[in-house]
């Protein structure tokens, strides 16, 4: 039974990092109708950044809570600009292409950072550890049941976090704006809605969250690699689309289902299927329901 | 009479097919103008040039005396045009009073022109919380009008805005249209209904598969045969 629950607490702070990282995706794809494959790049900048950056705060690096937030907001304003710069060069241009050349440029987005980033004189293709912010400390334990202080950073940080975007996005002048601009463009810049700005302001959530992710994953697993985004961008998308993509409570629930699914499958099954559960599970969704849980079909506008 | 809206020889295309052929019309302020026409005249296509939302080949647009070049449809809003498309272009996941407070998007002092909002459309105030895509026709046409009048406009157009609506519903919308103008905004008005239109209206232009075919004021047109036969079905 404690196994249970110790697989249930791993699940869900695994699957609150999928959350942050699906809502990127979601918002994205919410008002461009674009899947944004270079969001798991951002991501990946995320942890490399904190590579680079604790080591300024003094080596050898003291862990403490100070240095982890130090080290957060700095990869927040980082892959904020990544983000910004990715909108501005290589999607703002296409804005009134088809899709696809669209999502093929995305894909070419995505590539490139990979590959750039595994250049030498940048971060390199060889994985490095990624420097302990926080020392990892056993809180709660009852019944063989463990609970890391990293695990409650990691559900509170993401909720937090979850908890100030549904602020943002409900209750700010930008939020609303974000939200007619989903709905229609064409409409927003009627009422005066400048669209360029607010999808910009869009990205730069979503890269506040991918950063936050990055760097929650490289403190939970401390390794950093440039093709990190890769798999987590995927299994992050997987989840954005099982909660119906589009919807952020839907990417939230994605993410919490997938942390669970994958906990569950390595827990009870075999760790060799870790990666396979999210593929499976994108296999069902897009048979059985492919608008997602919580999504609802557009009817597309003639 | 000072000038408001100037356009002039307007063409525009979409691919091989020509919705504009040179068309030039001009809105003093103060007045009510009527542009009347068919289906696929080209009403809305001169409407969306007019807001810089679709691009045009040759002519040009002059707002309070400036040529529109280079200026997004969102700044041209701030300058004092509004549109009202259409289909009356609700936000529909959002609340009534969502809708209303982007209508003032670029505005911060729009609170207290709430309430001159409800007078207005009373029953908007009752519904302020419910997501507008819940409301009816009539209702989301006095929403869309009410949003649009949020953002201070000078010139309001306004594009079929009686479509698919009920008699009585209409009426009452082409009483608020000559409400609107009585507190000195000036109405570009596009519609099918002539007779209504026309009622309400200074001028008006006909116009015919991308040109404009007929213009004067409301009196010249009543007495023309054309016309008459065409759009009054007399």
């Amino acid at each position: 039974m404690a196994e249970f629950f110790q697989h249930l607490i791993n699940g869900i702070s695994l699957g609150s990092i999928y959350a942050l990282i699906a809502i990127g995706y979601s918002m994205v794809y919410g008002i461009l109708q674009l899947i944004n494959f270079a969001h798991g790049e951002v991501v990946m900048l995320g942890a490399v950044t904190g590579f680079f950056v604790a080591p300024l705060f003094g080596r050898p690096v003291h862990p403490s809570l100070g240095l982890f937030l130090s080290v957060l907001l700095i990869s927040m304003v980082v892959c904020s600009i990544v983000g910004l710069l990715i909108e501005r060069i290589a999607y703002r241009p296409l804005r009134k292409s088809p899709r696809i050349n669209c999502l093929i440029t995305a894909i070419g987005v995505s590539l490139f950072i990979q590959y750039f980033t595994q250049l030498d004189f940048i971060f390199g293709a060889i994985p490095q550890s990624y420097p302990e912010l926080i020392e990892r400390q056993i809180v709660f334990s009852i019944g063989g049941l463990e609970i890391s202080n990293l695990q409650i950073l990691v559900l509170g940080l993401s909720f937090s976090l979850m908890g100030i975007l549904e602020f943002i996005v409900f209750r700010t002048k930008m939020g609303k704006a974000m939200r007619a601009v989903s709905e229609s463009p064409e409409i927003a810049s009627l009422l005066g809605i400048p669209v360029n700005r607010v999808i910009a302001f869009t990205f730069v959530l979503g890269s506040c969250l991918a950063a936050a992710a990055g760097t929650l994953v490289a403190t939970m697993y401390p390794k950093v690699d440039a093709l990190m985004g890769a798999l987590l961008g995927l299994k992050a998308f997987v989840a954005a689309v099982l909660g119906g993509i589009g919807s952020i409570s839907g990417a939230v629930l994605g993410g919490l289902l997938m942390g669970l699914a994958e906990e569950y499958t390595v827990g009870y099954l075999s760790s060799s299927f870790r990666d396979a559960i999210a593929f499976t599970i994108l296999i069902l969704i897009l048979l059985v329901r492919p608008s997602g849980l919580l999504g609802t079909s557009r009817i597309e506008k003639v | 009479m000072s000038e408001l809206l100037r356009v002039e020889n307007l063409e525009v295309s979409y691919g091989a097919v020509q919705a504009l052929k040179g068309v030039s019309l001009e809105v003093k302020s103060g007045e009510i103008v009527s542009l009347l026409g068919a289906n696929g005249a080209g009403k809305s296509s001169l409407l969306r040039a007019i807001m810089q939302s679709v691009s045009y080949s040759k002519g040009s647009v002059y707002f309070l005396g400036e040529k529109l070049q280079k200026i997004r449809t969102d700044q041209l809003v701030e300058r004092g045009l509004a549109l009202v498309p259409e289909g009356r272009g609700i936000l529909a996941t959002l609340t009534v009073l969502e809708n209303l407070e982007l209508g003032a998007y670029h505005r911060t002092d729009w609170q207290n022109e709430l309430q001159g909002i409800y007078a207005l459309f009373p029953i908007l105030k009752e519904r302020l919380n419910q997501n507008a895509g819940t409301l009816s026709g009539g209702e989301q046409q006095m929403l869309a009008i009410g949003r649009a009048l949020l953002s201070k406009p000078k010139l309001l157009l306004l594009d079929e805005p009686s479509l698919g609506l009920a008699p009585k519903i209409i009426q009452n919308i082409f009483r608020l249209i000559k409400e609107i103008r009585s507190r000195g905004i000036s109405i570009l008005l596009i519609e099918q209904n002539a007779h209504m239109a026309l009622r309400v209206s200074d001028r008006a232009y006909l116009l015919e598969t991308g040109k404009i075919k007929l213009s004067g004021s409301v009196q010249d047109l009543l007495s023309n045969d054309e016309l008459k036969r065409a759009y009054l079905g007399g």
